[in-house]
Formats: structure tokens, C-alpha cells, sequence
């Protein structure tokens, strides 16, 4: 009986956390005309919404894509080096004292909103909107506190002894740095950068707010496909399982440091 | 700044011995500054620059030339209760679903902390929807509860039962409540999940063998050593919480009327749509200090539980 009860809460919990993503993309391969008339069942399958969201030259969707790859990918390069000196800089000598953490800190926590307006205005300023650049220079500062602390934490986990042997062999701070501490954090380095760009993927309030056109990420795109070609739902749910693909794969890839990650290394998983 | 950088490297090509007092002491300093000059400039400027656009009549029409008005943003905005609506939903808003994510997220946790069959696959499906942009799920769960395509009417009418999740602010607010649990309880479960395997047998069975219930263990074993995580959790999630934007953005735009419209949604719209960036700005400072109290004490908490 106590058996039954659990089957049936979890298979409730999946109906209720996973049905969502199944629907979505059981609808993104249901064609058009089966999804208007209200069609559940029967055969009425293609590759259309797919063909179209892809190929159709009056959707922005393949630029979307684009620009979001290259602003994830830059973004979480220049993070990842950034932060790796700032995080090993706390992590062994405590730099700044509690100020600077909480600074750094405080950045994760604070509403974007908050920065949005004046960013919006500044960037337009220096002719930044709607590029690149802009967003990127705007995504840096945002995920540079998750991955100093993230980062912070895989390196305090490293023994300082093996950093001590290295400076009575003639090692120089930065060598043990290089040579040493970075080789041991490769898995940090890894989550930390998953981390960063799951959450630059993921941004909507600055990409809606600092592109319009050229530099739309995918995001951007498939909302603007809501308001646009509302009644196209099989499009929209081609480009929702679209967008969603990589960073649920890397989420699931990360498993095992999701825990530490999220709560920038304050509980161990 | 470009001249302490460059002696730096120049340093790092020195012999060792010579240099090694010397720079050890500046390097710490040294590794921060590309990080910390991203933030400062990214961050701190347009913080300053928003008092400046507070204080000044900076709309889409005169951007270039605004007009010093003293605190007319300020009193403009504080006069309007289409604001204060805003904060109050805002704020009802973050505690409302904090309560119930971490109430279903302990929950869940609770439930699958026991041996079972493909424990790891039903882990990574609850997963998923953390792992999906926000403005994706959101139109995801709009097309879901669709009133002519979703799954949801659907079956709801099957059922003989018509209901329209977007009809007016009590069937709006119970739908963007429910995005919001199905998309964030996952975090809250994770942590605590993990936790709970984490945590020493050797006290829980004890108790078990004292005869406690499970309820009884649970209360006064397992919950008094689950603290420190729940209560990091919580942080994050009301922290978290408070910023929501985009699901709201995409799925009720605010609305109906502006009555599901967080501080963040009426920020973006001030400057957006309306195009009145000085008070926006002024919108902005007011949030900027509320925000500033919570985190404050998020702050506090976690140093005193040695995260930072």
C-alpha cells in the first residue's frame, strides 16, 4: 500500500515537472493544421515546424541561434579567465576581507533591473546597442560573481600543502597558480563554465532590453515568434525545444556539481 | 592601471629569487583587477550614472540633451500607485512562491531519499525544467495551457470542465505561481536532496532504534541537521524570486490591467515603452535601495554561516 502511494506521488511529480518538455516537443513534430483543428491523436506527424523555423527567410531564428552561441561562448571564455585569478586571489589570501566578497556577492543577488535602465542608456551612448559587444561586455559582469565563487570553493578544497612544496621548490606565484592549482580545478573550471553559459543562454531581460535586430538571441527570437505568428504554434514549439536542447544537455552533464554550483559552493552535494 | 600590469609581467620574467618578496604580496591585489575592473565598470558607473538620469528629464524625445528637475522623477514616480501596486505584487509575489516551492521541494526530497529503481533518471527529469531559459518556459507552459491548442483545456474539458488560465488576475496569478513552482522547485529539491544524503546515518538510526516515528525522527533528527542548507536555500530562492521577469514578460506581459506586474516588469516597461528613462531611473534607485535590504541580510546570514 505505502509502495503504491509513492509510485503514484512520483509518477504525479512527472506528469506535473516533466510533461511540459514532453508536450513541447510532441507538438513542435505535430503539423499545423492538426494542432488548429485541436487533433490530439491520430497520426498527423512532420518535420515542417522544424523546416520552417530553420529555413523560412522571414523568421530570425538561425541568427538567434547564432548570436546566442557566439555570446555564450565568449561570454563564458572571458569569465572563466577572469575569475580564475580573482577566485584563486580569495580563495588563498582572502583579498579585499568580507568587502569585496560581498561586493561580488551582492551582484549575484541584486535584481538586473536594477542596472538594466542606465546600462540601456550608456550603451546606446557608445553606439553599443543592439550588438554583440555590448551584450557580451554586459553579460561579463553579471556571471563573474557565480563563477569566482563556484571557483572559489573547488580551490579551497585543494590542500595548500602541495602549493607550499611547490614555492620551497622555487616556484613562483603565479607558476603554482598556472602549473599547480589550475590543472586541480579542471573539474571546477568545467562546472563553472557550464554554469555561465546555461545562465548567459538563459538571459531575457538584457537581450530583450539591448538588442532589436542584429544582435537578437534566441531567446528574443522565439518570444518575438509569440507576439508575431501567434497562431503558428507549431513553429513556436520547434523553436522552444530548439533553444532549450543545449543547456538542458548541459545541465544534466553537470549533474553532480549542480548542488555546489548553485549555491556557489555554500552546500556540497 | 596599464603600468602596474605591465611591470607585473615583466616581473614574472625576472629570476624567482629577486622578485619574489616583492611580488608576492602585490599579486593577490594583482589577480583581481580584470574581474573587478569588469564589474566596477559595468555595475558601479551605471549605478552612479542612474542618479545622475534620476535627477534629469531624460526621455526618448529630448535623450541628448536632458534637463536637470531636481526631484520631480521622485515625487512623480512615488505619486503613482500603479508603483507601489507594483512593489507590494512584487514582494507578495517572491514570498508566496518561495513558501511553496521549498514546501513541495522538501517534499519531493523527503519522498525520493529512500533506495528506489531508476532513482538517477526520475532525478534528472525533475531536473530539466531549472535547465530551460526561463522565457522559453514560459511560452512553453502559455502553449500548454493554450485554450484552443494546450494539452490542459483539453483534457480540463474532458472532464467537462472549462477554465481559461489567463481569463482574469486570480486565474493569471494561480498560473504564474504554477510556472514559477514547476520551474524552480527543482533548485530547492536538489539541494535539499542532496543534503539529506549527505547527512550521518548513525543519528537517524539511533532514533529509529529509541523508536521514534518517522515523523518524530524526521522533526527532531533530520530537520535540526538540515538547517544550515535550508535556510541557505531559502536565501537563494527569495533572492532569486524577487527578480522575476521573465516568465511574467512572456506569459501575461504584467497584465491583465498591470495586475501581475513585479517591479522589474514596470522598471522595463517605464523605460521601454513608455521611453521616460529619468523615471525609470528614479524607479530604479527606489528598487535599488529596497533590494539593498534583503540583501543585506542575505549578506549577514551567509557570513555568519562562513560561506563568505
Amino acid at each position: 500500500m505505502k509502495r503504491v502511494a509513492i509510485v503514484v506521488s512520483i509518477m504525479i511529480i512527472l506528469i506535473f515537472f516533466f510533461g511540459p518538455i514532453v508536450f513541447v516537443i510532441w507538438t513542435s513534430f505535430r503539423d499545423y493544421g492538426a494542432i488548429l483543428a485541436g487533433m490530439f491523436f491520430g497520426f498527423h506527424y512532420s518535420l515542417d515546424n522544424y523546416m520552417n523555423v530553420f529555413f523560412n527567410p522571414g523568421y530570425h531564428f538561425t541568427l538567434g541561434l547564432i548570436n546566442s552561441l557566439i555570446v555564450s561562448l565568449a561570454t563564458t571564455l572571458i569569465v572563466i579567465a577572469v575569475s580564475f585569478p580573482t577566485a584563486y586571489s580569495l580563495a588563498r589570501f582572502r583579498t579585499g576581507g568580507g568587502t569585496l566578497s560581498s561586493y561580488i556577492l551582492s551582484i549575484r543577488f541584486l535584481p538586473p533591473i536594477i542596472f538594466a535602465v542606465p546600462l540601456f542608456v550608456l550603451l546606446n551612448m557608445a553606439n553599443l546597442n543592439d550588438t554583440i559587444l555590448g551584450l557580451t561586455i554586459v553579460y561579463l559582469a553579471f556571471n563573474i560573481p557565480l563563477a569566482v565563487f563556484v571557483l572559489r570553493s573547488f580551490i579551497m578544497e585543494i590542500p595548500v600543502d602541495i602549493e607550499e612544496a611547490a614555492i620551497v621548490d622555487g616556484c613562483s606565484r603565479l607558476q603554482v597558480m598556472r602549473h599547480i592549482t589550475l590543472p586541480l580545478t579542471k573539474a571546477g573550471i568545467a562546472a563553472a563554465g557550464i554554469l555561465t553559459f546555461i545562465m548567459v543562454w538563459a538571459e531575457y531581460l538584457f537581450a530583450l532590453l539591448l538588442t532589436l535586430k542584429d544582435a537578437v538571441t534566441i531567446n528574443v527570437v522565439a518570444s518575438q515568434f509569440v507576439t508575431q505568428h501567434s497562431i503558428r504554434y507549431g513553429e513556436i514549439a520547434a523553436a522552444v525545444t530548439v533553444g532549450m536542447l543545449p543547456t538542458v544537455v548541459f545541465l544534466l552533464l553537470i549533474q553532480n556539481y549542480l548542488v555546489k554550483g548553485l549555491t556557489l559552493g555554500a552546500v556540497r552535494g | 592601471m596599464p603600468s602596474r600590469r605591465s611591470s607585473n609581467s615583466s616581473r614574472r620574467a625576472n629570476p624567482p629569487k629577486l622578485s619574489f618578496p616583492l611580488s608576492d604580496r602585490a599579486i593577490p591585489k594583482l589577480l583581481v583587477i580584470p574581474a573587478l575592473a569588469i564589474l566596477l565598470g559595468v555595475t558601479i558607473y551605471p549605478l552612479l550614472f542612474a542618479y545622475y538620469m534620476s535627477v534629469h528629464d531624460m526621455t526618448i524625445v529630448n535623450f541628448w540633451n536632458p534637463r536637470f528637475i531636481e526631484l520631480r522623477n521622485y515625487i512623480e514616480i512615488i505619486s503613482r500607485s500603479d508603483f507601489w501596486y507594483s512593489i507590494r505584487f512584487s514582494i507578495f509575489f517572491m514570498i508566496i512562491v518561495t513558501v511553496i516551492e521549498f514546501a513541495v521541494g522538501l517534499g519531493m526530497a523527503v519522498l525520493l531519499d529512500r533506495p528506489m529503481r531508476g532513482k538517477r533518471a526520475i532525478i534528472s527529469m525533475i531536473l530539466i525544467p531549472m535547465g530551460i531559459a526561463p522565457a522559453l518556459f514560459g511560452i512553453m507552459m502559455k502553449l500548454m495551457l493554450n485554450e484552443f491548442v494546450g494539452i490542459v483545456p483539453y483534457l480540463l474539458k474532458q472532464l467537462g470542465i472549462t477554465y481559461n488560465f489567463f481569463r482574469d488576475f486570480t486565474s493569471s496569478l494561480i498560473t504564474l505561481i504554477w510556472v514559477d513552482v514547476i520551474q524552480w522547485t527543482p533548485f530547492i529539491f536538489i539541494i535539499i536532496y542532496a543534503s539529506l544524503q549527505a547527512l550521518p546515518r548513525d543519528p537517524i538510526e539511533a532514533a529509529i532504534v529509541d523508536g521514534a516515528s518517522r515523523w518524530q525522527v524526521f522533526r527532531y533528527v533530520t530537520f535540526p541537521m538540515l538547517r544550515r542548507t535550508i535556510l541557505i536555500v531559502i536565501i537563494f530562492r527569495i533572492m532569486d524570486a524577487l527578480k522575476t521577469f521573465d516568465t511574467i514578460y512572456v506569459m501575461t506581459g504584467g497584465g491583465p490591467g498591470i495586475s501581475t506586474t513585479t517591479l522589474s516588469v514596470y522598471i522595463f516597461k517605464l523605460a521601454l515603452i513608455l521611453g521616460d528613462y529619468g523615471l525609470a531611473a528614479a524607479a530604479t534607485i527606489i528598487f535599488l535601495y529596497l533590494a539593498m535590504v534583503v540583501v543585506s541580510f542575505a549578506l549577514r546570514f551567509l557570513r555568519r554561516e562562513e560561506v563568505i
